[in-house]
């Protein structure tokens, strides 16, 4: 089983600033793939118009988890969110494959849910 | 100088009202050009959550008394919410206008404004949530609450029966007043814990380290000095509370107005998928 995970932070989501070499540590404790991309949207004048965008388009740093091992992936995300928090929002997930996103929202609700 | 109070309780000439209106004398004397309005006299329907103020990113759809008292707030310089707490918190039309206040949130069109908040309450130790809701309310337009009090009083109208509570309501006529005329809009009532709030209560989270303001979202740490304990809270933590005009602007822009496009993206899948509820159990 391929398991895949986007994690969405947008602006002001993260408690500390998404650091490559941080997510290239956890990628080799627990053996997993995490791609990181940063993507800048169209923000005029300090503001950004988000209304009818795409998801992938909004300004958002993406993170992406993937890993055949369930047990694996499930320390991967705890490092992730114990780091970053959870990301914030219902679409924040968006772009994970269903058995991903299963696992992401059980640790989510574990770590994070009444945060 | 407008300073507007706002009084949320039914009861008409009720202890809310009386310190309401002792805390706008106070100001008035101060040169405030004062008025008065009582919530429960308007009708405000709940939200429907249509989202309209935010898709549309105009004003709220509904056509009652809403906008109009949000419009009488924009147009003053302060405001003195009274409002009772009689089991926990403040009375519904509080939540009420909290969630009707989505358009002016969005547009601040209540920013900056001074705010000073009286709650009248009965019984010692019901009173943990009182400030909750006011606080929301007003800092979530934007308004700068520079004092709060909480008065012990009961019976319907007893509140000139306690000399010092009147005065005291007085004083945060004055103050809201001054505050105004000065520019200066430090927070003058008792401390409390929270540095946004100064509400005093707060959560623990899970990893039972952490503790944050329910309603201001700042986290710290507790430590002890000898039995004492102290709430530790960063710079950076105070600087990320949730009022803050570029925390909600963010709000606003990431995690409300991309909804949208996600409802669109799954419209087809939710319509199927939300099939077996319609009409179940006639509703």
């Amino acid at each position: 089983m391929r398991y895949q995970v986007t994690f969405r932070y947008y602006p002001g989501d993260p408690l500390q600033e998404i650091r490559e070499a941080d997510l290239r540590a956890i990628a080799d404790q627990w053996g997993l793939y995490i791609a990181f991309t940063e993507v800048r949207g169209d923000v005029t004048e300090g503001r950004e118009a988000t209304l009818d965008k795409d998801l992938e388009a909004i300004t958002q740093s993406v993170i992406t988890i993937e890993g055949d091992e369930e047990s694996s992936l499930r320390g991967g995300l705890r490092d992730i969110i114990l780091r970053y928090r959870s990301p914030r929002t219902c679409y924040a997930l968006w772009g994970s494959n269903p058995e991903g996103q299963a696992i992401a929202l059980e640790i989510i609700e574990e770590q994070d849910g009444w945060w | 100088m407008k300073i507007l109070g706002l009084v949320g309780s039914v009861r008409k000439l009720g202890n809310s009202e009386i310190l309401t209106k002792e805390a706008l004398m106070g100001a008035e004397a101060e040169g405030a050009q004062v008025e008065i309005l009582r919530l429960t006299d308007y009708e405000v329907r709940p939200c429907r959550g249509c989202a309209a103020c935010l898709f549309q990113e105009g004003g709220c759809v509904i056509e009652d008394d809403a906008n109009k008292i949000f419009a009488a707030m924009g147009a003053s310089d302060g405001i003195i919410l009274g409002v009772p707490c009689y089991i926990l918190e403040a009375t519904a039309i509080v939540k009420q206008l909290i969630d009707r206040g989505f358009a002016p949130m969005q547009q601040n069109t209540v920013r900056g404004k001074v705010g000073g908040v009286i709650v009248p309450y009965a019984t010692r130790g019901w009173t943990q949530n009182a400030f909750q809701q006011t606080n929301t309310w007003l800092l979530s337009l934007g308004i700068e609450v520079i004092d709060q009090l909480l008065i012990h009083v009961q019976g319907i109208s007893e509140a000139p029966l306690f000399p010092r509570d009147i005065e005291r309501a007085r004083t945060l006529g004055v103050r809201v007043a001054q505050a105004i005329k000065t520019g200066d809009h430090t927070y003058q009532g008792e401390a409390g814990i929270c540095p946004i709030c100064h509400d005093r209560n707060l959560r623990v989270l899970q990893d039972m380290e952490t503790v944050e303001c329910p309603v201001c979202a700042v986290r710290g740490r507790l430590q002890m000095e000898g039995k004492r304990i102290t709430v530790v809270f960063s710079d950076e933590a105070v600087k990320r509370h949730r009022w803050s005009v570029e925390n909600l602007q963010r709000h606003f822009t990431y995690h409300l107005k991309p909804s949208k496009t996600f409802f669109l993206k799954t419209k087809g899948e939710r319509k199927e998928m939300g099939a077996k509820y319609k009409g179940y159990l006639g509703q």
